[in-house]
């Protein structure tokens, strides 16, 4: 009974955390069922520790990417193997989970796999934090909730809404926070984080920080995999600290109360998540209330996922100053979210070279993904790091719940590298087709845009291959990208033509689903303002950066020719650094 | 019955799962002209005042909202007083999760039970705690790995091996095995226990998404009944 209560909450709470960062859903148009598909297959794999040690007994999640899609937990066996047998055809993520361990993947591995797919995943042990929690005459705090706050990744990329959950003091203080990904973290106590909530003695108290600090001057700890960091221990301030509490209206529905609302309470000098309330209806409204804040200036903001035919909604940020006493009365209105839908086709004409791979991949089998133009923008919900979807068997899809913003989209990171996305286009003021890979697609508050068009042709190339120092033996910059820039003067202003991708720690890197032709091959750094961005952006996708790049391309004058269907490997690209002058710049 | 202030932690939890207020945001006075009681009294063990322990009035029954009706802590010689207490059924307890009370008088009965009649000043209330027992080890599998994020069963049996219910630990996490596979329960009141990790056939569900596969119920130390207690 208790653990299924607990883990019920667990998964609600996951729920909810994705769902305060972003929230997508699927056409729901199929009414009927969905028919097993005559190509069902299986999805196997193997599960390996760090050393290569087959990792047993451990759970694997295959989840399909749509709404209605088929989700199975499968075990793994003595040597670490998994199948998931009788699969619709579809695209699915592959995850797991073993305590104390952290799923780890390669930068170029993909989430997604289709039947008839192996794969080879890796855990790492994850890392632990352990000390003792005592208040000021020295005696232990025991049953006080502790969190590890990731704030920075391995790679030092500052990272949004990720917590390690919360184990509470033993009778000695004692605590250990264990299977924390690697990176850099502060360390809580009394947190608000999980929840907020009046019941336990340490409700009414602000959260105390590593050493015995607030948010402002908490200790930074740093993490590597299969790392312990022992000694952090906390001096309890036990200060007390305010309510914050108010209510919630959603004038865009009447049967909201029904749909799960949540609240996030914000530091407004640095956006950090200072803690997450339930609510719970209260007449036609909905109830907040978070205990335990200390004086300081906040924003709150509230959140409702999609329902049915609506796309969610969302509040303004509401600031809320706190000194030194309670704030009640805070109100918050919901207004309507807006969303994205369109509709993929994979174009089967002849003038295409049919490569031979796998069999064509079924449009439900593809995926597109939305991210966000504009990652400095002022309202945090709107940041996000990219959310892929599948569509369902004609082709349609629908991102729901976007607030107000310019959006990209993108069908690149296809299960297959035969097919490329050739166009992408949304509906114009007189309904005809008007290109949309340039820029970005403003969404309106609550604007609803459909007839977004993508088009995946055939016969895409790639290239595979290594950077190399001008001289032998110099090293390479950091930050390192490889681009494609299209030759064809018919090309390029072509924005799908711009490819571009990360180069690896081993200087390799990895540029797939490109349409046949012409192109020129740079290396370049991306700008450091960039690189320390929650989501880096392609280069490409900004036009001054594009001429820029096409500029510094042209005359360097590496050139491939990319036939269809041609697999090029262990290409070398020498690495020569820009010539003296401005930098193209982003604007 | 179980104690209620240690179930505390996982009332907030259940509470946001079943939608029932998990505090309430106005708590509707009973009856805003009587006049209101007060509590007062010294929290000890064994003689000695315990100071800076929470003490939590909560509504008897407990009513599910979650949120004490007063809450205070003891201050340096154990001493606290709650004023404004309305007239009704309480239960004054301390949330002291090492300790147990000392005049527990049947299985998970805790705190004092209390009715505060409108204006009554209810004075020299003695809360006696008594430090629990603690119990500690590491749980690995038959290859002596240990295993992770697995919850450690408290049975209590009386003299005859006769099993007298369970014993729930601060919070679901309070029970588990950590990334060393070491667990530490500790606040548990004075008995005979079998100590068991995994569970029945017919208790796994699909539903933990958390931590392991599948373990057999096993009972310490390593056996697969419950032959052996712990006292």
């Amino acid at each position: 009974m208790r653990r299924r209560i607990f883990t019920a909450t667990t998964m609600f709470f996951a729920a909810s955390l994705n769902f305060a960062l972003m929230t997508f859903g699927q056409s729901n148009n199929q009414g009927e069922p969905q028919k097993s598909s005559a190509r069902a297959g299986s999805i196997t794999g193997r599960v390996v520790n760090e050393s290569g040690k087959p990792m047993r007994n451990v759970r694997v999640f295959v989840g399909g990417s749509g709404r209605q899609s088929v989700r199975r937990t499968v075990n793994t066996d003595e040597a670490g193997r998994f199948v998931a047998d009788d699969l619709p055809r579809g695209s699915y993520a592959i995850t797991v989970q073993a305590s104390g361990y952290v799923l780890v993947r390669d930068p170029g591995d993909t989430v997604h796999h289709r039947p008839g797919d192996s794969v080879n995943l890796v855990l790492k042990k994850g890392a632990a934090i352990a000390g003792t929690v005592t208040n000021s005459d020295g005696d232990p705090v025991v049953g006080v909730q502790m969190s590890a706050i990731l704030v920075r990744d391995a790679q030092g990329r500052s990272v949004f809404g990720s917590y390690g959950s919360g184990r509470y003091t033993d009778d000695r203080g004692v605590y250990r926070l264990f299977g924390l990904s690697a990176g850099t973290y502060v360390v809580v106590a009394g947190s608000k984080i999980l929840g907020s909530s009046m019941l336990t003695a340490y409700g009414d108290d602000a959260p105390t920080y590593y050493p015995s600090s607030t948010r402002d001057t908490a200790g930074e700890v740093t993490l590597q995999y299969g790392g312990e960091a022992t000694g952090i221990d906390i001096r309890y301030r036990g200060e007390h600290g305010y309510a914050i509490s108010g209510s919630i209206a959603d004038g865009s529905m009447s049967d909201w109360l029904n749909t799960s609302v949540s609240v996030q309470l914000m530091q407004a000098s640095n956006d950090t998540v200072e803690g997450q309330a339930f609510t719970q209806p209260r007449g036609t409204e909905r109830a907040f209330a978070f205990y335990g804040v200390t004086d300081g200036d906040y924003y709150v903001t509230a959140r409702r996922g999609p329902y049915q035919s609506d796309d969610g909604a969302a509040s303004k940020r509401i600031p809320v100053k706190v000194r030194g006493r309670d704030v009640t009365g805070v109100g918050i209105s919901l207004a309507p979210l807006g969303s994205i839908a369109g509709r993929l086709t994979l174009d089967l004409a002849t003038k295409d070279v049919k490569c031979e791979t796998k069999p064509a991949p079924a449009v439900e089998e593809t995926l597109v993904s939305i991210s966000t133009d504009d990652t400095d923008s002022s309202d945090p919900s709107s940041r996000f790091a990219s959310i892929l979807i599948t569509p369902d068997k004609t082709g349609d899809f629908v991102f729901q719940g976007l607030p107000a913003a310019s959006y990209r989209l993108d069908s690149r990171m296809l299960l297959d590298e035969a097919w490329y996305l050739r166009a992408m286009t949304v509906a114009g003021p007189t309904n005809t087709p008007v290109d949309a890979s340039s820029r970005g697609i403003v969404v309106r508050p609550g604007q609803r845009i459909n007839g977004v068009r993508f088009v995946l042709g055939q016969g895409a190339a790639s290239i595979r291959g290594r950077v190399v120092a001008e001289k032998e033996g110099a090293s390479l910059p950091d930050r390192l990208r490889v681009h494609l820039v299209p030759a064809e003067p018919n090309s390029a202003e072509d924005t799908l033509r711009f490819i571009e991708a990360e180069v690896q720690s081993d200087n390799s890197f990895r540029l797939v689903n490109v349409a046949p032709g012409r192109y020129w091959l740079l290396a370049r750094q991306l700008p450091e303002e960039e690189s320390k961005k929650r989501l880096v952006r392609p280069q490409a996708w900004n036009a001054a950066a594009r001429a820029g790049l096409r500029r510094e391309a042209a005359a360097s004058n590496v050139a491939i020719d990319l036939k269809p269907c041609q697999r090029v490997a262990d290409y070398q690209l020498r690495y020569t650094p820009p010539k003296e002058g401005p930098q193209p710049k982003r604007t | 019955m179980h104690n209620v202030s240690r179930l505390l932690p996982f009332v907030v939890l259940m509470s946001s799962v079943s939608n029932t207020p998990a505090y309430p945001l106005a708590r509707q006075s009973n009856d805003s002209k009587s006049p209101s009681g007060s509590i007062s009294g010294r929290v000890t063990s064994n003689g000695k005042p315990v100071p800076r322990v929470p003490v939590i009035l909560t509504q008897n029954p407990f009513d599910g909202e979650g949120k004490p009706v007063a809450r205070t802590t003891t201050d340096q010689d154990g001493r606290f007083r709650i004023a404004n207490v309305p007239a009704g059924s309480f239960n004054l307890s301390a949330f002291a999760p090492a300790f147990v009370f000392d005049e527990r008088s049947s299985w998970g009965q805790d705190g004092k039970r209390m009715t505060i009649s409108p204006g009554e000043a209810v004075e020299g209330v003695d809360v006696s705690l008594k430090r629990g027992g603690v119990i500690t080890g590491k749980v690995s599998d038959s290859a002596g790995r240990p295993v992770v994020e697995e919850r450690v069963t408290l049975t209590m049996i009386d003299e005859q091996g006769r099993q007298r219910g369970g014993f729930d630990p601060l919070g679901w996490e309070g029970a588990q095995t950590d990334d060393r596979g070491i667990y530490r329960i500790f606040g548990v009141p004075e008995g005979r226990y079998i100590a068991s990790v995994g569970q029945s056939p017919s208790q796994w569900n699909s539903w933990a998404v958390r931590g392991n596969a599948y373990y057999p119920l096993t009972f310490n130390p390593g056996v697969d009944d419950a032959s052996k207690p712990l006292s």
